[in-house]
């Protein structure tokens, strides 16, 4: 009877310590992304920071694309 | 810098997958995900046309709408990424998306057995560290990061697919159209960057004024 009791006491225990043990805050704003945070493109090296140069070498690379510029 | 776009002019593309390999090699992209696809009208006949198609990085994305966890996001070029570790891939990003850019490496398995959604990131990556090791495993390399443009745009021979500043694409078109006089069309533009009237249904978010 004694163990019976024992028993029905431990298995409630670790039944009440189980219950959250995989739960994590859900919280969900429609609208908001939910995504780590990314640094812009210049903010790191070669860049680290200096975003006319970044634009700059884009730009060059962008505008190169156009053939009749190149070869004329 | 505005926004980032792609331009395919379907009339220099031959059809030569350079760009598709492109994008296989630099992001080690695995066996059965294709980030971009040569598609082929008309195949065979006189008068067939080939595009290359990726993830458009679309202004008013349905793949960002629908997507359950929001994991999407917008970056200040106008990119549309989306973040692997909150990714539950559900898979209604592929149904939602017109190009059908979202790839899953586990194929058509059932509703979160696809794995994780891979698409074109336009070579810059995801969230975290620029150009770290986890951002290559994940997302590919982060080309835009290092000063440079899509690999598949760059490598292109013929220079039908081009990418970069939407204002910088169309002064290319228009000369090239000028130029040859014919092919004006471009394709999948209108589709994922809006026929102009986006902004403004945007604007009409307000509930009217009571009077
Ligand atoms: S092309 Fe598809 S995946 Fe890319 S932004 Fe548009 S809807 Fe999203
Ligand atoms: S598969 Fe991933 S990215 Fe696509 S809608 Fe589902 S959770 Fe979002
Ligand atoms: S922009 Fe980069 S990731 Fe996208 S299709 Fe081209 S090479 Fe692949």
């Amino acid at each position: 009877m004694c163990n019976r009791k024992i028993v029905a006491l431990f298995c409630g225990l670790t039944g009440l310590l189980l219950t959250a043990c995989t739960e994590k805050p859900q919280t969900y704003t429609p609208g908001v992304s939910t995504a780590a945070s990314d640094p812009p493109p210049y903010a790191t090296p070669p860049f680290a920071g200096n975003r006319s140069a970044w634009e700059a070498a884009v730009s060059t690379r962008m505008k190169g694309q156009n053939e009749y510029v190149r070869v004329q | 810098m505005a926004r980032m776009k792609f331009v395919c002019d379907a009339e220099r593309c031959i059809n030569c997958n350079g760009c598709v390999t492109a994008c296989k090699n630099e992001h080690e992209v695995p066996w059965g995900i294709q980030r971009r696809r040569v598609v082929t009208l008309n195949e065979g006949q006189p008068g067939e046309k080939s595009i290359s198609v990726a993830c458009m990085h679309c202004s008013d994305a349905p793949c960002m709408a629908v997507c359950p966890t929001n994991c999407f996001y917008r970056t200040e070029e106008g990119l549309v990424l989306h973040d692997k570790d909150k990714c539950i891939g559900c898979g209604y990003c592929f149904y939602a998306c017109p190009f059908g850019a979202p790839q899953f490496p586990n194929g058509a398995s059932a509703f979160a057995a696809r794995g994780k959604m891979d698409k074109c990131t336009f070579c810059a990556g995801g969230p975290g560290e620029n150009g770290s090791e986890e951002e290559l495993k994940k997302y590919g390399r982060n080309r835009l990061a290092e000063g440079k443009l899509p690999l598949c745009a760059e490598m292109c021979s013929t220079k039908a697919l081009i990418a970069g500043d939407a204002e910088v694409l169309s002064d290319i078109m228009r000369e090239r159209v000028l130029r040859r006089g014919y092919g004006a069309e471009l394709w999948g533009w209108r589709v994922a960057y809006g026929d102009g009237k986006q902004a403004q249904r945007g604007q009409r978010v307000h509930a009217p004024e009571k009077p």
